[in-house]
C-alpha cells in the first residue's frame, strides 16, 4: 500500500501537505498573532505595546463576520477602546462565525483550546454571544471567561440568565423607528423641517440630523425587560425620552392621513432583531393614524435591499425609513428616493455621504467601544494612566 | 491495384509501436504502412489493438516506444485535431456530432469563417461552404438541416464529410458501416472509392469480413497487439484472415442445434402497443432459440419491451409456463422468470462505471443478500464463476467495466442476466460491434443455453446470424409479424421479402 | 422472483470447480476488496493525517517542560472538533446517498431550521419530548419525501425542485419567527436541553480538570452512530445497493428491475431525515430555533462528500469517505484558527483544497482509465 504513495498520483496529497506548511509557516509561531485583517491595526497595537509597555494581563478574542459593514464598525470600536483605554487588555485572535451558531462554537472552541488563559471572549453580532457561550460551557470554562455579546435575541437572554453569557450591548431598535417615523410624518405634513433646508419655513422645528438612540447594557438584572418584542422601550421611553413622546402630540389634524405608508426597509430581515422595530412601527404608526409596512431581503443581501428600495420609491410611500446593508450600495438609491420627493431617513447604519435627511441609530462604533468599556469592567482591567476602580462609565443609555 | 509496387508514394509509416497499460501489453512492436491511393483493410478481434494504434497514430496516446513517419518526417501529433489540420483525418465508430447544431455548423465545427476582426461566424460562408462539401460527396440535405434530426446513415455520412472538409489525405474509418444499412454502405464504398482515386491513404478497420474484402487492397491483421501479417486481396480468402485474427481454424460459424424442443415456456397472445406493433401472437419452447428478424423499426425491440414489463402495453396477454404475467415493470418479469438484454449496450445495459462483480449482481440484488444485506463474497463467487463459465476476460472481478472490449462487456452483461436463472431470454442484436472470435462464443452460450431447457429469443439485424443460430424465425414487418420460418426453410430472401412486407405467411 | 439461488441450476457440473477457485482465491479476494473500496478512503485518511501532523507540530506548546500535548491534540480540543463537525458529519450521510444516486440536494441547510423549528414549536405546544423530536424527524423526512416525489415522479431536476425546497423552508422559518415570535429556551423542557448538554451518563466532570470532560456526549454519539450505520448500510444494505446501481446507469438500473422511481424518492426522504436530525440536535444544543441555522451549508456538505471521494456523475462515494471529507475540512479550519491564520484567507485557503482535491481525483481517474 506504501509503494503508492511515490507514484505520481499521490503527488497530490504531498503538494496539499507542502502548501499547508508553507501556509501555516508564514504565520510565525502559535500565539505570536494577535491576527486581525486589517495590517493598520496591527501596526497600530504594536506600537501602542511598544510605547506603553504595559503587561498584557487580559487574552480577548473576536468572533464576527468579517466584511459585514456595521460589524466591522463594532470591531473597530472594541479594539480602538482596548488600545486607547486598556492596555492591559490584549486582542488575540478574531473567528468567523458566518452569523451561525454551531460555526461560531466550532470556532470558539478552536480559539479556547489554543488560549487556555483567554480572558474574555466578544461576540459582534446577534449570534455571535450564544455560539461562544456553548464552546466556553463546553469547554468547562464558564465563569472563567467573560462574553459580552451584541443585542438582546432571545438565545443571547437565555444564556444571560444562564450566566453563560455575562453581558450583552443591546440597541433601541424601538426608540428608532418611534423617533424615524415621527420626524418623517413632521416632514411629510410640514410640522417640522429638515436641518439643512433654507426652503421650508424657518419657524417650525428642524429635526436632529443624527440622533443617537444609545445602547444598553443587558445583564442578569434587567434581562426580563428585554423579553418582550419593544424590549422594554414601548415603557421606558416615556422616562427616557419624554420630548419624542411628547413630539407631534399636538399637531392639529391635516385630513385623513390614514392611506399615508410609512415603510421600514431592513436587512437580514429574517433575525429576531427587526421584532423590536417591527413593534415600534406598529405603535408609532398607531398613535399617528397612518399605515405601517415594513419590508427588506431576509438575508444580509445589500443588493437586494437596494431592489427592493427601488419598488417602494415606486410605490410613492409617505417617507421612508432604511437600515443600509451597505452604505456604499445603497446611496444612490437613497438619493434617487430623495429626487423623487420621497423623505429618508437611515436608522440603525448611517449613510452619511448619501442625502438622507437624518440619521437615528446607535453608532456600530459606539456599540462596540460600550462593549468594550464592559468587558473591561468585567475583566477588571485597568485604564491607561488611570486607577483600577475607575473602569466604568459603560452606560450610555440616556443619552441622545 | 498493385499497391505493393514501389509506384505510389508512401504516405504512412508506423515502425516498432509499442504500448502498455499497466501490465498489460496492448501494442507489441506494430510495423504499418500506408500508401498513397489504396485501402487497407485493418482487422483483428476486439482488443487485438486496432483502436491504441489508431489513438497512438492520432497522438490522443502517447506510444511508449516506436516511430510515425508522416510525408517522410517522423511526426508526432498532440492531438486528434492537430493530426486533422495535418491532413490526417479520423472517424470513430461512435459519432462526435453536436446533435442540436446544424449541418453546417458541424462540418466546420471550430473553425467557421468568420467576418474579419469582429469574429462573428459569417452564416453565409459557412452555409456555402457547407453546400460545396456536400455537393462534392452528393448528400442530398440542406447545410442548415439539424443534425439530431438526420437519420444514422446520413450523420455518418457528415461525419465523414466533416473529417474530408480539411483536405485530409490519410483518412481512418473505424467500423464505419456499423450504424448503415446495406444500400447506405454501398454507397459509402463508392465516396471511399472515389477518395482512393484521388490518392487518398484510406486505412479501414472492420469486423465484416465481406465488406472488407470488397473494399480493401490490402488486409492487416493484428492479434494480441502484434502484426500478423499484411494480405493482398487477391492472395487472401475470408477463412485465411479469420484463421489469422483467432489464431485457430474456426468451424462453419454456428454451433450444432439441438434435438426436439421442448414444451412451450413463452407465449404471447395478441399483444397490441400502439402505434409500435399490434397482435402480436407467437410462442417460444424451451430448448429453442427462436430469431426474431425485421427492418430496424419493425417493432422488435418494442415487443420485447413491452414482455419485459418495460413498456406497458395496450393489450394482450403473456404467459410463462402457462401462467399468466402481470409485469408491470421489469422487476415484475424478473419474477417470471424474464431476462432482457438491451441492443444498446452503454445507454441501457451496461454499469460503465461499476466493477464487473456489481454489474453481474444488478439483477440478482435478492438472491445476493441474506436478510437485506449484500452478501460481498458470494457476489464475488459469482461473478467469478460467470467469468470463467463465460471466458469474460478480464484482469479481475474488481475491475471496471469500461475497460473491458466490446465482446467481454456483452458477455457481463449476459452474465448479469444468466444469474437471475431466467426461463426466458430476449437477447436483442447481441453480436453488434462485437468481434468474429466473440461472436461465436455468444452463440455458443445461447445455444449452451437453450440446451439446458432455457427459450432464447433472439433480435437480430443480421440475417446469417438469425438463419445460422435459430431454430424458429419470426419475421416481423412494420409492428406485425409476417410470418415463422423454420431454420431449414429460412433463407436470406425469404426473409427479406417478408421483412419488406412483400409476402407473409401463417406462422404458428 | 421464484427462485431465491444464485447459480442457476445447470451449473451443477462447474459448481465444483468454480468454487474451489472461489476457495482459493477467497483470502486474496477479501483484501482485494477491501482495497478497492478502501484506496480512495485511506488516500482521504492519510491526508487527513498529514495535515493533524502539520497541525500538531505547529501549535506544540512553547515551554520545554511541557512538550505534549499540543494545543490541536489535546482531548479538549479533539472533542471540540468532534463537536463542532456533528451537523456537518450527520448531513453528509444523506447526502452521500443522494450523490451516489447521481442528484444532489441544496435544501438540507433549510429543511435542517425547518425540523428545528418544528421540534421546537411542538415542545413549546407542551408535547413530551420523545413526540417533539419525532416531529422534528418526520417533518425532515416530509420536506425529503416532496423532493423525492418532485425529481423521481415528476421530473424535475435535483437542482431546481431542492432550490425550490430550500427556498420554502427557509421561508416557513422566517413567516413563524414573524408570526410568533422567537422561542425561549425556557419554553422547551428541561429533558430536552439534556440531550444536548448532557454528558456521559450525566455526568459532568466539572471544569478542564477532567482528562475528557464529555459535554454533548450523546451528541457526538448519535452523530458517530449516524455515520457508522449510514457507512454500513449504504455499502451492505440489498436495497440501498439500488443506488450505486440508479447513479452508475439510471436506464439500465431500470431494465435490471429497479424501481429507479422509489428507490431516487427514498434517498432524498434520507436526506430529508439526516437534516431533520441535524435540525433537531442543533435546537437541543441552542434551545432555539434560529433563521440562519444551516444557511449555505448544503455546499459545504456537498463540498465534503466529494472531497471524501463521491462522484457529482454518481455511483461512486461512501460515507465513511464523506465523513473523513468532513473531518479534513474541519482540522485545516480550526487548525488555521489555532495557527492565527485570519478568517478571511480561510475561505481562500479551503476553496482551493476543493479544487485542489477534486483535480486530483479527477487526475487520478484519468490515469486508471488509461491503465
Amino acid at each position: 500500500m506504501f509503494r503508492n504513495m511515490t507514484r505520481p498520483s499521490m503527488l497530490g496529497p504531498w503538494m496539499l501537505l507542502l502548501g499547508t506548511l508553507i501556509l501555516s509557516s508564514g504565520c510565525k509561531k502559535p500565539g505570536d498573532l494577535p491576527a486581525g485583517p486589517d495590517a493598520a491595526t496591527g501596526a497600530k497595537t504594536t506600537a501602542t505595546t511598544g510605547a506603553t509597555a504595559v503587561e498584557k494581563k487580559f487574552k480577548v478574542a473576536i468572533s464576527t463576520r468579517p466584511g459585514q459593514w456595521n460589524l466591522d464598525e463594532r470591531v473597530r470600536g472594541y479594539k480602538e477602546t482596548f488600545e486607547k483605554e486598556y492596555p492591559e487588555i490584549e486582542v488575540v485572535a478574531e473567528i468567523d462565525d458566518e452569523t451561525k451558531y454551531e460555526v461560531g462554537t466550532r470556532e470558539a472552541s478552536a480559539v479556547l483550546e489554543k488560549f487556555q488563559d483567554l480572558a474574555g471572549f466578544a461576540g459582534i453580532n446577534a449570534a455571535s454571544g450564544p455560539g461562544v457561550a456553548k464552546a466556553v460551557e463546553n469547554a468547562g470554562r464558564s465563569g472563567k471567561v467573560v462574553v459580552v455579546a451584541m443585542d438582546a435575541d432571545s438565545p443571547v437572554l437565555d444564556a444571560i440568565e444562564a450566566g453563560t453569557i455575562q453581558a450583552s450591548v443591546a440597541q433601541r431598535q424601538y426608540y428608532m423607528t418611534y423617533l424615524g417615523v415621527k420626524y418623517l410624518y413632521g416632514l411629510k405634513h410640514k410640522l417640522l423641517r429638515a436641518p439643512d433646508d433654507q426652503s421650508a419655513d424657518s419657524r417650525l422645528p428642524a429635526i436632529a440630523a443624527e440622533v443617537d438612540t444609545g445602547t444598553v447594557e443587558v445583564t442578569k438584572e434587567n434581562v426580563v425587560v428585554f423579553r418582550t418584542p419593544s424590549q422594554g422601550a414601548k415603557e421606558d421611553i416615556k422616562k427616557t425620552h419624554p420630548e419624542w413622546v411628547r413630539l407631534l402630540s399636538d399637531r392639529k389634524v391635516v385630513g385623513d392621513t390614514s392611506n399615508e405608508e410609512y415603510v421600514v426597509i431592513g436587512i437580514s430581515t429574517g433575525v429576531e432583531y427587526w421584532n423590536a422595530t417591527r413593534e415600534g412601527l406598529k405603535d408609532v404608526c398607531a398613535e399617528l393614524g397612518v399605515k405601517p409596512r415594513f419590508t427588506g431581503p431576509e438575508d444580509q443581501n445589500p443588493e437586494k435591499q437596494a431592489e427592493e428600495l427601488d419598488n417602494v420609491i415606486a410605490r410613492k410611500p409617505a417617507g421612508i425609513l432604511i437600515a443600509p446593508g451597505n452604505p456604499e450600495t445603497l446611496k444612490p438609491y437613497i438619493d434617487r428616493a430623495i429626487e423623487e420627493g420621497i423623505n429618508v431617513i437611515c436608522i440603525d447604519t448611517d449613510s452619511p455621504k448619501s442625502r438622507r435627511l437624518a440619521y437615528v441609530g446607535t453608532s456600530n462604533y459606539q456599540a462596540g467601544v460600550m462593549g468594550a468599556h464592559i468587558m473591561a469592567k468585567a475583566l477588571g482591567a485597568k485604564r491607561a494612566g488611570e486607577r483600577a476602580d475607575d473602569a466604568s462609565g459603560a452606560d450610555s443609555s440616556g443619552s441622545l | 491495384m498493385g499497391s505493393e509496387s514501389s509506384g505510389p508514394p508512401r504516405l504512412l509509416q508506423m515502425e516498432g509501436i509499442h504500448k502498455s497499460f499497466g501490465g498489460v501489453r496492448a501494442l507489441r512492436g506494430v510495423d504499418l504502412e500506408l500508401f498513397a491511393g489504396e485501402v487497407l483493410a485493418l482487422v483483428g478481434e476486439n482488443g487485438a489493438g486496432k483502436s491504441t494504434l489508431m489513438e497512438i497514430l492520432c497522438g490522443n496516446l502517447r506510444a511508449d516506444s516506436g516511430r510515425i513517419i508522416y510525408d517522410g518526417r517522423p511526426v508526432h501529433f498532440g492531438g486528434a485535431r492537430e493530426a486533422a489540420f495535418a491532413g490526417l483525418s479520423i472517424v470513430h465508430q461512435e459519432l462526435s456530432l453536436v446533435p442540436y447544431l446544424t449541418v453546417a455548423e458541424n462540418i466546420f465545427c471550430a473553425r467557421e469563417p468568420v467576418y474579419p476582426v469582429i469574429g462573428f461566424v459569417n452564416r453565409r460562408r459557412l452555409f456555402k461552404d457547407a453546400q460545396e462539401i456536400l455537393r462534392r460527396f452528393d448528400l442530398d440535405v440542406h447545410p442548415a438541416a439539424t443534425v439530431g434530426r438526420l437519420p444514422v446513415a446520413l450523420q455518418q455520412m457528415i461525419e465523414i464529410a466533416k473529417a474530408l472538409s480539411l483536405d485530409c489525405r490519410v483518412l481512418v474509418l473505424d467500423e464505419p458501416t456499423s450504424a448503415l444499412t446495406d444500400r447506405e454502405a454501398r454507397y459509402l464504398f463508392g465516396i471511399i472509392h472515389r477518395l482512393r482515386d484521388r490518392g487518398v491513404g484510406v486505412v479501414y478497420i472492420s469486423h465484416k469480413l465481406p465488406e472488407v474484402f470488397e473494399i480493401a487492397d490490402r488486409i492487416a491483421v493484428l492479434r494480441d497487439g502484434a502484426l500478423v501479417g499484411v494480405r493482398n486481396r487477391e492472395d487472401a480468402t475470408p477463412a485465411d484472415v479469420v484463421r489469422m485474427m483467432v489464431g485457430r481454424e474456426m468451424g462453419a460459424g454456428y454451433p450444432d442445434r439441438a434435438g426436439e424442443p421442448g414444451p412451450v415456456v413463452l407465449r404471447v397472445e395478441g399483444l397490441t402497443r400502439e402505434p409500435r406493433f399490434r397482435d402480436v401472437t407467437f410462442e417460444a419452447r424451451a430448448g429453442e432459440i427462436l430469431g426474431i428478424a425485421g427492418l430496424v423499426g419493425s417493432g422488435r425491440t418494442d415487443v420485447a419491451r413491452a414482455i419485459f414489463g418495460a413498456d406497458r402495453p395496450d393489450a394482450g396477454t403473456v404467459l410463462v409456463d402457462g401462467r399468466p404475467v402481470r409485469a408491470r415493470s421489469p422487476e415484475d418479469a424478473i419474477g417470471y422468470g424474464i431476462a432482457y438484454v438491451p441492443e444498446d449496450r452503454k445507454e441501457l445495459g451496461l454499469f460503465l462505471r461499476l466493477s464487473v462483480r456489481q454489474n453481474v449482481a444488478a439483477a440478482n440484488l435478492r438472491a445476493l443478500s441474506r436478510l437485506g444485506f449484500m452478501d460481498g463474497k458470494r457476489e464475488a463467487d459469482v461473478a467469478r464463476r460467470y467469468v470463467d463459465r463465460l471466458g469474460i476476460r478480464t484482469p479481475s472481478v474488481e475491475s471496471t467495466t469500461s475497460n473491458l472490449s466490446g465482446g467481454n462487456q456483452q458477455k457481463v452483461m449476459l452474465a448479469k442476466w444468466l444469474a437471475t436463472s431466467p426461463r426466458v431470454l430476449i437477447v436483442d442484436e447481441p453480436t453488434r460491434g462485437v468481434d468474429v472470435g466473440a461472436k461465436a462464443e455468444v452463440h455458443e452460450i445461447l445455444r449452451g443455453l437453450a440446451r439446458d431447457g432455457v427459450a432464447v429469443i433472439m433480435i437480430s439485424s443480421e440475417l446469417p446470424e438469425v438463419i445460422g443460430a435459430s431454430d424458429r424465425v419470426l419475421v416481423m414487418h412494420e409492428g406485425c409479424i409476417r410470418g415463422c420460418l423454420d431454420a431449414a426453410e429460412a433463407t436470406e430472401e425469404r426473409i427479406m421479402l417478408l421483412a419488406t412486407g412483400q409476402e407473409s405467411v401463417a406462422h404458428n | 422472483m421464484a427462485d431465491d439461488h444464485s447459480a442457476p441450476p445447470r451449473d451443477s457440473t462447474t459448481t465444483g470447480e468454480s468454487s474451489a477457485v472461489a476457495e482459493a482465491g477467497g483470502g486474496i479476494t477479501g483484501a482485494a476488496l477491501l482495497n478497492m473500496a478502501r484506496l480512495r478512503e485511506f488516500a482521504t485518511l492519510l491526508i487527513v493525517i498529514a495535515v493533524v501532523i502539520v497541525f500538531h507540530v505547529k501549535t506544540l506548546p512553547q515551554t520545554q517542560s511541557d512538550p505534549f500535548p499540543s494545543v490541536f491534540l489535546s482531548p479538549n480540543n479533539i472533542q471540540a472538533m468532534l463537536r463542532g463537525i456533528t451537523t456537518e458529519a450527520i448531513l453528509v450521510v444523506g447526502m452521500t446517498i443522494v450523490i451516489v444516486g447521481g442528484a444532489f440536494d441544496i435544501s438540507v441547510g433549510s429543511i435542517l431550521a425547518l425540523s428545528g423549528l418544528a421540534c421546537v414549536f411542538a415542545l413549546k405546544c407542551g408535547l413530551p419530548t420523545p413526540i417533539g423530536v419525532l416531529i422534528g424527524l418526520l417533518t425532515g423526512s416530509l420536506c425529503g419525501l416532496i423532493n423525492g416525489l418532485f425529481v423521481a415522479r415528476v421530473g424535475i431536476s435535483p437542482l431546481i425542485a431542492t432550490m425550490g425546497m430550500m427556498m420554502v423552508a427557509r421561508g416557513l422559518v422566517i413567516c413563524y419567527i414573524h408570526a410568533a415570535g422567537p422561542v425561549r429556551s425556557d419554553d422547551l423542557p428541561a429533558s430536552f436541553a439534556a440531550i444536548g448538554k448532557a454528558g456521559f451518563y450525566g455526568v459532568r466532570p466539572a471544569g478542564e480538570g477532567g482528562f475528557l470532560n464529555m459535554q454533548g456526549f450523546w451528541v457526538m454519539v448519535v452523530t458517530l452512530a449516524t455515520v457508522l450505520v449510514g457507512d454500513v448500510l449504504l455499502r451492505n444494505l440489498r436495497w440501498l445497493r439500488q443506488v450505486y446501481y440508479m447513479g452508475g446507469n439510471e436506464k439500465a438500473a431500470a431494465l435490471s428491475g429497479i424501481n429507479v422511481a422509489r428507490v431516487r424518492t427514498v434517498t432524498f426522504v434520507i436526506t430529508g431525515l439526516t437534516a431533520g436530525l441535524a435540525g433537531v440536535l442543533n435546537s437541543a444544543r441552542y434551545g432555539t430555533a434560529s433563521y440562519e441555522a444551516g444557511q449555505g451549508i448544503e455546499l459545504q456538505v456537498i463540498a465534503e462528500c466529494v472531497i471524501g471521494g463521491a462522484s457529482l456523475v454518481g455511483g461512486q462515494g461512501t460515507v465513511l469517505g464523506a465523513f473523513l471529507g468532513v473531518v479534513l475540512v474541519n482540522c485545516i479550519k480550526t487548525g488555521l484558527t489555532q495557527t492565527g491564520v485570519p478568517p478571511d484567507w480561510r475561505f481562500v485557503i479551503v476553496g482551493a483544497a476543493l479544487v485542489f482535491f477534486v483535480t486530483l481525483d479527477v487526475l487520478v481517474a484519468k490515469r486508471r482509465r488509461g491503465a
